[in-house]
């Protein structure tokens, strides 16, 4: 099979189709970034909550009143725990020294406190820090011990929002991207519907539905892949925007690597391309489909009805009148030749009727 | 070659069949006028040779394919045994004439350069050599006819279909385009052509099959267009 035929046929097309091809690029370069977006978020969320949960603390918060056996029997039990990586213990006026540095740039807040307002604490690092839960439910119940604060509860609201954004991002790819499928689908078909002459020949000359069909595909594959490319450019730009000015100032996490951006961009590329290759096969279908005899064409209101077509036809030209079925003889010959140079011509007699 | 056994067809919302109940054997390398009025099946019969249309009835067969039982998926192949003329040529207008019949090789895949050397040769057969980089619409309705029974012939089909090829042109012009359609006869390919052109189908002298109202009415060996004698 020849490849420089279809590939020509598909650039006329694209050509002949500007203004919809445009669209389509748009449109399918729109979902495919909203796709990337949820898909570079959610990688961003699995970043931010290791990175934020590799630092979390276990922090024992002693009370008041607790004695100093309470305090030995707790350090033992941390020096025991398998759980426990490793801890060291703060005392009041060490908790309260780092309370004055944190609160350093706020002169006056710690104003005529003095350390017993700050508790003494034991602050741990778990080996697994995903049995934060159970290992602070644990310590939360020995005696001595005032508070044992779960920090993931603080997190959690702030992965609710990313977890928000991420499914936002990813409803509106898929509206988005419906929308891109139902415009490539009608974009297809009235492509198909101007190039019917020649798919109508091509079919009369025994070209395959593969090949009939391969210059639509190859048409909307280039379309997707342009907004494939698109939608790329579009996150790389984020990226670059997000990396130099809003992530330079702070470490509060890592942001998603260049590596990530680029497979997200990889893989807008091909569901661009793979959605639209696929949606153009099917639009094409019911195309061919058409001339399929097993399944005749769906009637249509506009359609002529079929006994004015060649074969049922009983008054195909003014000169015809009305067959009444009997065969009357010889006829003239020169009044046959005559009817027939005046009879307008019937295009598509043996071809394809309707479309 | 083909053979054509007790077909009807119907077609819906009408109740009279525009075949009804015809049979008909056709041998290779035959020559075959199809004449009736309009309406009587000649452009029904021909599409269920190109199996556009399946019968209601009957069997069709040809070069060994039941056409009933033909998968669609191998209609193009059947396709590729069969040349298609019409009265309204089915020209691209917007390639020139040597790029209209390459269009029937490159579509079935011929390689480039048998395209380059068969065109020339086949617009040399049908008389149009030179013509190749004309555009369809600077050319008689003649010449353009040719240029379609060269697409049609390009590939060397076992059987020629021309449904009304002379219905658009004058009766000289007709004369060439039959004689253009007898050597390709003479090639060995069978040529069944549906037509209205009595002065053409008398003095050819060939084959003449008469359908009216969908019943075969007439079939003679060398007969004229409008008697039943």
């Amino acid at each position: 099979m020849r490849v420089a035929p279809i590939v020509r046929d598909a650039g006329s097309g694209l050509r002949r189709n500007l203004t919809m091809t445009f669209a389509v690029i748009l449109c399918s370069a729109v979902s495919l970034a909203l796709l990337g977006a949820g898909l570079l978020l959610q990688r961003q969320v699995a970043i931010t909550s290791d990175a934020l949960f590799s630092r979390v603390e276990l922090n024992i918060y002693l009370s008041d009143s607790v004695t100093p056996d309470q305090q030995q029997a707790l350090a033992q039990r941390l020096a025991a725990d398998p759980q426990v990586k490793n801890f060291v213990y703060e005392t009041q006026e060490e908790a309260f020294a780092r309370a004055k540095k944190l609160y350093a740039d706020s002169p006056g807040l710690l104003d005529g406190l003095g350390p017993d307002v700050a508790p003494a604490a034991f602050h741990a690092k778990l080996t697994d820090p995903r049995q934060f839960a159970a290992v602070a439910q644990e310590y939360r119940v020995q005696p001595g011990v005032d508070s044992v604060p779960d920090l993931r509860k603080l997190l959690d609201s702030f992965f609710r929002w990313l977890n928000g954004f991420k499914i936002a991002a990813f409803v509106l790819a898929a509206v988005q991207g419906f929308a891109t499928l139902v415009l490539l689908y009608n974009t297809i078909r009235v492509s198909a519907h101007a190039r019917r002459r020649e798919t109508s020949i091509m079919r009369l000359v025994g070209a395959s539905n593969a090949y009939i069909r391969a210059p639509f595909v190859l048409e909307s594959a280039a379309a997707g892949l342009l907004g494939g490319l698109l939608a790329s450019a579009a996150l790389i730009a984020l990226h670059i925007e997000l990396v130099q000015r809003v992530f330079s100032t702070q470490h509060f996490t890592t942001l998603i690597s260049a590596g990530d951006v680029a497979k997200v961009c990889l893989l807008a590329m091909l569901a661009g391309v793979a959605l639209s290759s696929a949606m153009a096969w099917v639009a094409l279908r019911r195309h061919l489909k058409a001339a399929d005899p097993k399944r005749p064409p769906r009637r249509r209101a506009t359609d002529v009805p079929e006994s004015s077509n060649s074969a049922g036809g009983r008054s195909e030209g003014p000169f015809e009148g009305r067959f009444d079925g009997r065969f009357d003889g010889p006829v003239d010959a020169v009044a046959r030749v005559g009817r027939q140079i005046r009879r307008p011509s019937a295009p598509d007699r043996v071809g394809h009727r309707r479309r | 070659m083909i053979s054509v056994t007790d077909v009807t067809k119907r077609y819906p919302a009408n109740p009279r069949p525009a075949l009804n109940d015809v049979s008909l054997e056709i041998d290779k390398g035959e020559f075959v006028f199809l004449v009736g009025t309009s309406g009587s099946g000649k452009s029904t019969f021909l599409r269920l040779l190109l199996r556009e249309e399946l019968p209601t009835a009957g069997s069709v067969r040809f070069a060994g394919w039941d056409l009933n039982r033909l998968a669609a998926r191998k209609v193009p192949a059947l396709r590729r045994q069969m040349g298609c003329v019409f009265q309204d040529f089915r020209l691209l207008p917007n390639r020139s004439v040597a790029q209209n019949v390459a269009f029937a090789m490159e579509v079935i895949g011929r390689p480039a350069a048998q395209v380059r050397q068969v065109v020339p040769e086949v617009l040399d057969l049908v008389g149009l050599t030179g013509k190749g980089q004309r555009m369809p619409d600077e050319l008689s309705g003649g010449e353009q006819q040719r240029v379609a029974i060269a697409r049609a012939f390009v590939n060397r089909p076992k059987v020629l279909l021309a449904d009304e090829p002379t219905g658009n042109l004058d009766p000289n012009t007709s004369v060439g385009i039959m004689r253009l359609l007898d050597r390709i006869n003479r090639t060995g390919t069978t040529v069944v052509m549906a037509t209205h052109n009595a002065e053409i189908v008398d003095a050819m002298r060939r084959r003449v099959v008469e359908l009216d109202d969908g019943r075969l009415v007439r079939d003679q060996t060398r007969g004229v267009y409008g008697s039943t004698s």
